[in-house]
């Protein structure tokens, strides 16, 4: 028996999307157009432990989506009912017993740049990674060979584009309302510039000038930014994040525009109100009973204190 | 409709105290001496700000005429137990309120705004516990007065406010504004329900009595009428417990 671990080097992915145990990884379409950078060079390894044995011979066969490979034999290779496999490698001598082996993105999946990632017809595809070992007896028998498989899914799918219901400005702080999706594991982000925002374009590919927020878990976002300026009008936009880290599409932009704010304080000196702050204030005459409250208990004070002290 | 409803509860509770004898073996000679109360309490408070102009200014624009929880603890130190009890005590509260800010086009801002009261009272309170000590009544009335200094902070997203003045300076959003208080509160008596408990919570920790009880008090907050001051004044009914100690 062998078991198998799936080792991405080199790329800084979503974690969430590498299921080490069982081998599988979804990859999603920032993954994709972060892998696709170094879409030629060996830059997915995969690697195979076995549990005993250095004997016996083994390849690697990468089963393309809705192929149907032979699993049993790494020879057969270039059947005629093996359309859609591609034989990677071997048959190779099983010299340790970990084995890595490194391919090309462009190899797995068959187009190698980063916009290849945007335009998938199938936005769910499985190319399997079937590592093969033979038997080390070398025998004819029904377990003659043993096979895992790794799972790569490059999943494209984008969640449905939310609607923004309003757009608000203060001062320095930009709120979007909009309609939630029927799906609390979505996050929400916005993306807003200064400039006309087109919604047309994929959220990946919108230009530097379009600056965007953090995750958010629902609305509203708010949006903060040290660069806001009174009287400055912001386009934005949200979209939607589903769980395997892929945006919906840009919604309708909307505009927003900073305008100054007064908070309570300020609305209440502006309305007219007295009071000036500070933590002394002096009594009028009119309210001289409460001053004289005062002085009596200060006075009480003091005679109680003198008390004490003649005894 | 309120009345009938808390006589009802209050004569229930009091059918709901133990047999007689068994309070009554709840000697008072056999406690611990009694000097000290410790309350905590918890209410809502509205200060009367927007009276200034007659009832809708900016504490009802941005706050929407809340009213705040306001928490408070206070301790008191019995100087006389006889015919009641008499004491003076000091204690502490906290409220907080927020809003949204006023953008110029009059609407709601993302921003928040917020109000920060800490009221600070010293009080000479009064209780009138003699019909709980001689008849076994498990009902005390407590009586107080006194002064208060509130110090409040109305901030913004960027700290403290600073507003205009009207003549080209700023003033302060902080500051602490006095006046005067009284109130009456009513206290049952917890221990009646659980006397055995009682005695174990004097015998290991020192409180003699515990009381639920709620209050009304009226707070006249304005600086005594200065005419610089705001009103932060408000009638308040809370509810606490109380540890005589």
């Amino acid at each position: 028996m062998s078991s198998a671990n799936l080792r991405i080097t080199d790329f800084n992915l979503d974690s969430g999307n590498v299921d080490r145990a069982n081998g599988n990884w979804t990859v999603n379409i920032d993954d994709c157009r972060e892998i696709m950078r170094y879409a030629d060079d060996e830059t997915m390894t995969f690697e195979w432990v076995l549990d005993s044995g250095t004997e016996g011979t083994w390849g690697i066969k990468l089963q393309q989506p809705d192929a149907d490979c032979d699993e049993s034999d790494p020879e057969r290779v270039g059947d005629s009912d093996e359309t859609g496999c591609d034989f990677v490698t071997g048959p190779n001598s099983i010299s340790s017993t970990t084995i890595d082996y490194a391919l090309r993105p462009s190899r797995v999946f068959g187009f190698s740049t980063a916009d290849g990632c945007l335009t998938r017809t199938s936005t769910i595809e499985n190319f399997d990674l079937q590592f093969i070992f033979s038997n080390p007896n070398n025998d004819d028998t029904s377990n003659a060979y043993v096979w895992y498989q790794s799972r790569v899914t490059l999943n494209t799918s984008r969640p449905e584009t939310p609607e923004i219901n309003s757009a608000t400005a203060g001062s320095s702080v930009i709120r979007i309302s909009f309609d939630e999706l029927d799906d609390d594991a979505i996050d929400y982000r916005a993306y807003y510039s200064t400039t006309p925002i087109d919604s047309a374009i994929d959220p990946e590919l919108q230009p530097s000038n379009v600056s965007m927020t953090d995750n958010w878990s629902g609305s509203p976002i708010e949006i903060e930014n040290s660069d806001f300026a009174v009287g400055e009008t912001y386009y934005v936009s949200v979209v939607a994040i589903n769980t395997t880290g892929n945006s919906s599409e840009l919604s309708t932009p909307v505009t927003a525009t900073l305008q100054a704010t007064s908070d309570f304080f300020e609305t209440y000196r502006a309305q007219g109100g007295v009071e000036e702050g500070g933590y002394c204030a002096a009594a009028p005459a009119r309210s001289a009973a409460g001053s004289a409250m005062l002085l009596m208990g200060a006075l009480a004070m003091t005679r109680r204190r003198a008390r004490r002290g003649e005894r | 409709m309120r009345g009938p409803v808390v006589m009802t509860a209050l004569a229930a509770l009091l059918l709901s105290v133990p047999a007689h004898a068994e309070w009554d073996d709840f000697d008072e000679a056999l406690q611990s001496d009694i000097t000290s109360v410790l309350e905590l309490r918890i209410g809502r408070y509205e200060p009367a700000i927007d009276e200034e102009f007659g009832g809708d200014g900016a504490y009802n624009a941005i706050f929407d005429g809340g009213n705040p929880l306001h928490v408070e603890a206070g301790y008191e130190r019995q100087l006389y137990r006889g015919f009641g009890s008499a004491a003076l005590g000091i204690a502490g509260g906290w409220a907080r309120i927020s809003g949204s800010a006023i953008a110029a086009d009059g609407t709601a801002a993302p921003e928040d705004t917020r109000l920060i009261l800490a009221p600070i009272r010293l009080s000479a309170v009064y209780r009138f516990d003699y019909l709980q000590r001689r008849f076994r009544v498990p009902l005390v009335l407590a009586f107080e007065g006194g002064f208060t200094y509130v110090l409040w902070s109305a901030k913004s997203e960027n700290g403290v406010s600073d507003a205009s003045d009207g003549a080209g300076g700023t003033v302060t959003g902080r500051g602490g504004t006095h006046g005067l208080h009284y109130g009456a509160g009513l206290h049952l008596l917890l221990d009646v329900f659980a006397p055995n408990m009682a005695r174990g919570f004097d015998r290991n920790v020192g409180v003699n009595n515990s009381y639920l009880f709620a209050q009304v008090r009226r707070s006249n907050l304005n600086d005594f009428g200065d005419e610089t001051s705001w009103d932060l004044s408000d009638t308040e009914l809370m509810f606490g417990l109380a540890f005589e100690f």
